[in-house]
């Protein structure tokens, strides 16, 4: 290196000779690139660690969001199981052909009328008392089905229920699919959004 | 001319550069490190709280179930009135009201929680729950950060067949924070 230093120093033009020689330059910066290094390789580690623990409380988050969208799915399920045995006393308020009489209101879960207000705008509105009448234009001679959400809050945070109720006469029998299917929050704009089905058959 | 080689070490400046570099870039990471501890201690208590508000959503259920099974009153037992199965302490109507004032609690092992009583009237403040391996409860272990309050009310148009169940969990994080979990549930008197 010696050597080397004496030729490049020696072949420095005229008047440069008193500046630091580039060979002589280029040996320098070894503290700041370990510090970097080292810096780098701690920040790496750190980062990593960081993301794993948030992606942990991002599971928790929605596993917590989950348990909203089964019990909102839950009760919207209740909901219809109640109002197929006890509507004006022991009857169904969901109809199964074109001969039903379909109620016009008076089916009330969670004090909201699903038959007066059932049917959720788009865009969508948390307040129920502005939505339409549920959805029963799938009718036919020999099978119906009734389609409504109900809202478990005020807001579109709250958690709410989008059931279908499917009735179908075959041989003479009734049978019914209920399909709930629970939102932790029922507006689409909501993150993270988190939907749990209940399907019920009898 | 001369070819004497510089032979100084590093200056002040630079050791300053250097130390202050190293500093930052141990001291970022470790504070990164500690928090993302902190947000996993946080998340397992979370996760441990919404499990242990499903316990008490299931316990009402079972005991709902029961009652329609048993041909008694559907709430009996958790309104306060008499219940053999699960008998409650009756103190103001224990997890019932209107209003949503009262609240109660009790342990899904079926446990005497208070006297004689599965479930016990809060008085406004619940208890915590007593952490006994593997189980939570009310009667036996050391006492943990949750505190589950139950209450049950009819929906805003007063139906009698139909309640509004909230199950809430509030704990004190590991940072001091207060964290609240609410699961609501709708039962109807449909048996």
């Amino acid at each position: 290196m010696k050597k080397i230093f004496y030729i490049v120093y020696e072949s420095l033009p005229a008047g440069r000779q008193g500046f630091t020689p580039a060979l002589l330059r280029a040996k320098r910066g070894f503290t700041i690139f370990f510090a970097m290094l080292v810096g780098s390789l701690s920040l790496a580690i750190g980062l990593a660690v960081y993301d794993l623990t948030i992606r942990e409380l991002d599971l928790s988050a929605t596993a917590t969001q989950s348990q909203y969208a089964i019990y909102a799915a839950d009760a919207g399920a209740e909901c219809v199981l109640y109002w197929d045995s006890n509507y004006l006393g022991t009857g169904s308020a969901f109809p199964t052909s074109t001969q039903s009489a379909v109620p016009a209101s008076g089916v009330t879960c969670v004090g909201q009328d699903i038959a007066a207000h059932g049917a959720v705008p788009t865009p969508f509105s948390a307040d129920t008392s502005t939505w339409a009448a549920w959805n029963t234009s799938q009718i036919t001679a020999s099978a119906a089905t009734t389609t409504f959400t109900l809202m478990l809050g005020a807001s579109g945070n709250s958690a709410c229920a989008m059931v279908d109720v499917a009735k179908a006469v075959i041989s003479g029998a009734v049978y019914t699919t209920v399909t709930s299917r629970g939102f932790n929050a029922c507006s689409a704009d909501i993150s993270p959004r988190v939907e749990r089905r209940f399907e019920v058959r009898y | 001319m001369t070819n004497k080689l510089p032979t100084g070490g590093f200056t002040l400046i630079e050791m300053l550069v250097a130390v202050f570099l190293l500093t930052v870039a141990i001291s970022g990471p470790l504070t990164i490190s500690s928090k993302g501890l902190t947000v996993a201690l946080v998340a397992k208590d979370q996760t441990t709280a919404f499990y242990l508000a499903q316990d008490a959503v299931e316990y009402v259920r079972s005991v709902r179930d029961t009652n329609t099974l048993k041909g008694r009153s559907w709430l009996a037992g958790l309104d306060g009135s008499p219940n053999p199965d699960t008998p409650p302490d009756g103190v103001s109507g224990d997890c019932v009201s209107a209003a949503g004032t009262a609240s109660c609690y009790f342990d899904s092992l079926g446990n005497f929680v208070s006297g004689s009583a599965n479930f016990a009237s809060c008085g406004g403040d619940c208890p915590k729950l007593l952490y006994n391996a593997p189980m939570y409860n009310y009667t036996t272990g050391t006492q943990t950060i949750f505190k589950r309050t139950v209450s049950i009310t009819s929906p805003s148009n007063g139906a009698a067949n139909e309640a509004v169940l909230r199950v809430t969990l509030s704990w004190s994080d590991i940072g001091g924070v207060t964290r609240t979990i609410t699961v609501t549930e709708d039962l109807f008197n449909w048996q």
